[in-house]
């Protein structure tokens, strides 16, 4: 019976569950799923981490390259964000170039980098002008169920901090790069900005962290990103109506959050013996 | 590097295996939750992931349905970060398509098939970190996603690598080896029947030596078999017990 | 520029500028010109049929090459906003397709889009629950709030550009989008500050409407 609702009427289905202030699997309205967090576990990359939120599974590996920076930014290195949503993580994947979801999160993540929201980019460069890291930081999502882009910017900054690259210097008079295997280290001034979820129901509801089938039946979708207690980044894109009233309400929750997800980046980054350089 | 230092004075290989010895495989079956059937393998350091859907529907063309049995659908990826050198195109260059046929022919043998025609059985494996013998355990991963999934096997099928070297056969060949130069046969096996489904050979060693080769990787097919057979039970008697249970 | 920059460039907008399709603008917001079509509604695509509502096809045209990633996350704004104004339930299995042209980039091109894709619909005569009006805003170097920035500014460089969409009928926010870090209390200035320059749009869409059917009249 409640099957064939949910299958039937979908929106009636949650919008029951929405008015006892309780969702179909269990949580309340604003608690979020439970979060776990791996970092080093792909030894093929310089950084890894793999974030769950829930059912929501993301891979970061990250693979550092030696390039010459960009002309017009000689003092910045590149970090080059791309989100993959392969046709195993979703039935609602479609095989073929990447869909709109994806080149949607890739670019949100683009920009929190291009904003050094992250990390501040210049600490990527070794030689003004001629020598600079650039991390191709690849985000595997292998199962998806809502909240991709938190989930994503977890993995992240989780995979940046366990970067681990060959300690390497310029060479003034040789003009060329001197690198020592032996030596590792990781970067400094990795900040942590946590992205947090919301969709938005018509009746101004709120709920956070939303599964895939929330997502597909709310009116609105918002994501904030904080760092600490301060907002870095809001992102509405389009859905139903806001009032200033119910942004605080997110603030409060999407705080409440990032104090979390900090803890959690910090207890899986830390033992990892890398000191990280100036 | 020369074949050599692949096997050592004392008869052990570079990572200190003895030439028939397997690398430790770990496997957990039912990890995700959007699929029909999933499985994280682990044969060394080699890791894969497979998720299988269906069987449903066939989606896009409709030409690709079949109206006497099951259209296999198999995608290979590996992930950019899995090697040592950045992956440009995690799918869709010519090796990974290559592997994706190989998968679909493979399967297509094991899958009962006619049970389902006009539908389509997707099956698509991940590799997240690559150390030799990616098309074994991406056919041990992809089967234990489908007994997690549920659908209908003439009988398992099991993979394995062997290779060649100083006259000794190797069984379950890693990157170091396999990139060393030396021969590497790929068999995979239905191994209650003994019949071979896929079989392919990449360098060149002496007929004679092909029986003996062989036979070690079926051997290692039959003993990755026994243990994915031990991980498949327990999976199976942990979900009737909670089935119970409720 | 001592003072804080407290109004929007000039408006200017040219209805029904394509023959064929069903509703088609021109729009210009100082040095900013954007173009945009309506299409709609017309048969779907049997993938992208929806059963309950109409499925908006946005195709977001930059001015020169092909549409990249950066585009995808354009149209996905305009889309998702669109999605809001658009009574989509009255049209179940059909598609509206909703094309963007940028003509001139002036700066501030998300906001003349999303305007000239309002402008576009309303010549196509779909039933709308309500209007949008976009304002993007600037802040600078010196915490300075610039209100509809033009190219000059924008290449100076900022802190933080944020774009902001609003309703007709409550002022509502609809879509935020931020390049950019900003505390939180001038985010919430830069916003009240856009919402009241969002008036002077919905007004001039006033004087749009008024301007054409007064042409059609005579």
């Amino acid at each position: 019976m409640a099957t064939d609702h949910k299958t039937l009427q979908p929106l009636e289905f949650y919008k029951t569950f929405l008015d006892r202030k309780t969702r179909p699997d269990g949580r309340s309205l604003l608690e979020f799923r439970r979060m776990t967090l791996n970092a080093g576990s792909i030894g093929t990359a310089d950084g890894s981490a793999i974030v769950k939120c829930g059912n929501t599974a993301i891979i970061c590996g990250i693979k550092a390259e030696l390039v010459a920076p960009e002309r017009d930014e000689p003092q910045k290195g590149l970090i080059i964000p791309n989100v993959t949503l392969p046709s195993l993580c979703s039935s609602h994947i479609k095989s073929g170039p990447p869909g709109e979801t994806a080149q949607a999160a890739t670019q949100f993540i683009a920009e929190l980098v291009n904003n050094n929201i992250i990390m501040d980019l210049e600490t990527l460069c070794i030689k003004n002008s001629k020598w600079s890291w650039v991390l191709y930081c690849d985000l595997l999502c292998i199962n998806l169920d809502g909240s991709l882009l938190d989930a994503c910017v977890m993995a992240l900054v989780a995979a940046l901090k366990n970067l681990s690259l060959p300690v390497v210097s310029y060479d003034e008079e040789m003009d060329k790069l001197i690198s020592n295997i032996e030596d590792k280290m990781g970067f400094h001034g990795i900040k942590q900005p946590v992205t947090s979820t919301f969709s938005l129901f018509e009746n101004g509801i709120l709920i956070s962290d939303p599964t895939f089938e929330e997502e597909q039946l709310a009116a609105g979708v918002i994501s904030i990103t904080m760092e600490g207690t301060s907002v870095t980044h809001l992102y509405k894109p389009g859905g139903c109506t806001l009032n200033e009233k119910q942004v605080k309400k997110l603030m409060q929750q999407s705080e409440l959050k990032t104090k979390e997800v900090v803890k959690l980046i910090e207890e899986a980054c830390s033992p990892m013996g890398v000191e990280p350089i100036d | 590097m020369s074949g050599n230092e692949l096997l050592s004075d004392q008869g052990l290989r570079i990572d200190g295996r003895k030439p028939n010895e397997l690398r430790r495989i770990r496997c957990s079956l039912g990890i995700f939750s959007q699929a029909d059937g999933s499985a994280y393998l682990e044969q060394g350091n080699t890791k894969v992931l497979a998720a299988v859907y269906g069987p449903h529907e066939i989606r896009g063309s409709k030409s690709k349905a079949l109206h006497d049995k099951a259209f296999i659908n198999c995608q290979f990826s590996t992930a950019t970060f899995s090697m040592g050198e950045r992956k440009r195109r995690p799918r869709g260059d010519r090796k990974s398509t290559e592997m994706s046929t190989h998968l679909e022919e493979t399967f297509s043998a094991a899958i009962r098939t006619e049970l389902y025609p006009r539908s389509q059985i997707d099956i698509f494996v991940e590799v997240l970190q690559a150390d030799g013998g990616n098309y074994t355990a991406c056919v041990n991963a992809a089967m234990m996603a489908l007994v997690d999934a549920g659908v209908p096997l003439k009988d398992t099928v099991v993979s394995c690598t062997a290779s060649l070297v100083k006259d000794v056969p190797l069984v379950d060949v890693n990157h170091v080896e396999q990139s060393g130069g030396s021969p590497e046969l790929v068999v995979s096996i239905l191994p209650n029947s003994g019949e071979i489904v896929y079989m392919s050979l990449t360098q060149r060693f002496h007929i004679d030596h092909l029986s003996k080769v062989l036979d070690t990787a079926i051997k290692g097919c039959k003993d990755i078999g026994a243990i994915l057979n031990e991980i498949m039970k327990g999976h199976l008697t942990k979900l009737d017990t909670s089935l119970q249970a409720s | 520029m001592e003072t804080e920059e407290k109004s929007i460039r000039a408006l200017k907008c040219e209805q029904s500028v394509l023959s064929r399709a069903d509703g088609s603008v021109m729009f210009s917001q100082g040095n900013t010109v954007v173009m945009a079509s309506v299409y709609g509604p017309l048969e779907a695509k049997i993938q992208k049929e929806l059963s309950d509502r109409m499925y908006i096809e946005l195709n977001y045209k930059p001015k020169i090459g092909m549409p990249g990633v950066a585009e995808r996350g354009k149209e996905k704004l305009i889309k998702t906003t669109c999605n809001h104004i658009i009574l989509t339930n009255l049209h179940p299995r059909t598609a509206v397709c909703i094309t963007v042209q940028e003509m001139q980039d002036g700066g501030t091109l998300l906001a003349a889009s999303i305007n000239a894709v309002c402008l576009a619909l309303l010549d196509s005569g779909l039933p709308l629950q309500c209007l949008v009006a976009a304002v993007t805003c600037l802040v600078d170097k010196k915490d300075r709030i610039v209100l509809d920035p033009c190219i000059n500014t924008v290449k100076e460089g900022y802190k933080a550009m944020c774009t902001f969409a609003f309703d007709s009928q409550k002022y509502n926010m609809i879509l935020s989008h931020c390049e950019g870090q900003v505390p939180y209390q001038l985010f919430q200035k830069a916003m009240e500050l856009c919402q009241k320059a969002s008036h002077v749009i919905f007004d001039f869409y006033r004087q749009a409407v008024l301007r054409k059917f007064s042409k059609e009249l005579l």
